[in-house]
């Protein structure tokens, strides 16, 4: 019974795809010449009017990288200059010394 | 793959294959005049693509037709040109600009599926020629017999019946591998998607015809009796 039900499947399936490949072998003559034209057409012209995605990616990667290199020289130039908030150990260690022990 | 093969596959040569071996893409590069006429039109003689639509909107036509509803095949056609303009950029000229184009229209008609999908368009039920259709073929005597049942309109509503119950990516891997006689790897190449993702769904999608078909036998039968 299931050997005559795969059989019967694969007749079926046989059919559908040579239905498919008859109708594949049929050919279909179609003309959107004008109308994709007309539509690329405006798209070029819209293209035309503004400036090239590539040369705006450009502009805006190389503004975004002059940017951060002159945050970071400026961040750095100004840690080297800026005197130091935090207490100089030398200077902490001279001012334990000089201070009388309890005892003495 | 002979090119005996390869023509078997696509349909050329009458037979009955299914290929589901991942062979490479066996195609040439892009010819010199047609690398020439798509670099003409990227560098602004916009007016020579219409020279690519002539030559390739049969080609495109065939593909597109195959894959989804006869009303819609020309407003797709139109829909694919203009994807292959905005995308001229991405052309490599490695491949022919038909097989590029072939990639565009098979994608174009997945998403065309896969919009159907999601508004949920009710899909017919089988009628009574179709089930007349289905016990005449399979008790066909001959060969010849058998060929002109294939021919017939109820063959190709069959399919679309079977091909509408299917999810858009079963549909679209079972319409490249196990009809047009794709390899695997063509196949994926047409779909941008993985070898691997092909593979598997071209074995689940022919499990899931084989199944309706199956179901459709056997509802068949308890109506017969």
């Amino acid at each position: 019974m299931m050997r005559h039900d795969d059989d019967s499947v694969n007749s079926l399936e046989r059919a559908l795809i040579e239905a498919y490949r008859s109708q594949s072998q049929v050919s279909h003559p179609i003309d959107v010449t004008r109308d994709v034209m007309r539509d690329v057409r405006r798209s070029a012209t819209e293209r035309s009017r503004r400036p090239p995605t590539t040369v705006l990616d450009q502009l805006v990667w190389r503004t975004a990288t002059i940017t951060a290199a002159v945050v970071l020289a400026t961040v750095l130039t100004v840690s080297l200059w800026r005197p130091s908030l935090a207490p100089n150990p030398v200077l902490v260690a001279e001012e334990l010394e000089s201070v009388p022990l309890f005892d003495e | 793959m002979s090119h005996a093969a390869v023509l078997v596959n696509r349909g050329i040569i009458p037979g009955f294959h299914l290929s589901m071996a991942d062979d490479p893409l066996s195609v040439k590069s892009a010819s010199a005049e047609e690398s020439g006429l798509v670099r003409r039109v990227r560098e602004g003689e916009t007016e020579r693509f219409a020279d690519l639509i002539d030559r390739y909107q049969n080609h495109v036509g065939r593909i597109v037709a195959r894959r989804v509803p006869a009303d819609r095949v020309r407003e797709l056609v139109h829909e694919v040109f203009v994807k292959a303009y905005v995308n001229l950029a991405q052309f490599s000229e490695s491949v022919p600009f038909e097989h590029w184009l072939a990639g565009i229209a098979v994608r174009t008609c997945y998403d065309f599926w896969r919009a159907r999908s999601r508004e949920e368009v009710p899909v017919s039920a089988l009628r009574d020629e179709h089930t007349r259709w289905i016990e005449q073929t399979l008790s066909s005597h001959s060969d010849r017999q058998f060929r002109a049942q294939t021919a017939r309109q109820e063959a190709r509503e069959l399919l679309g019946w079977a091909l509408a119950r299917l999810s858009p990516e079963n549909r679209a891997v079972l319409t490249l591998v196990h009809l047009d006689g794709y390899s695997v790897r063509e196949a994926a190449d047409m779909l941008g998607w993985s070898l691997v993702n092909v593979k598997v769904r071209a074995h689940r999608a022919r499990k899931a015809l084989r199944e309706l078909l199956r179901h459709t036998l056997a509802e068949n039968a308890h109506d017969a009796t």
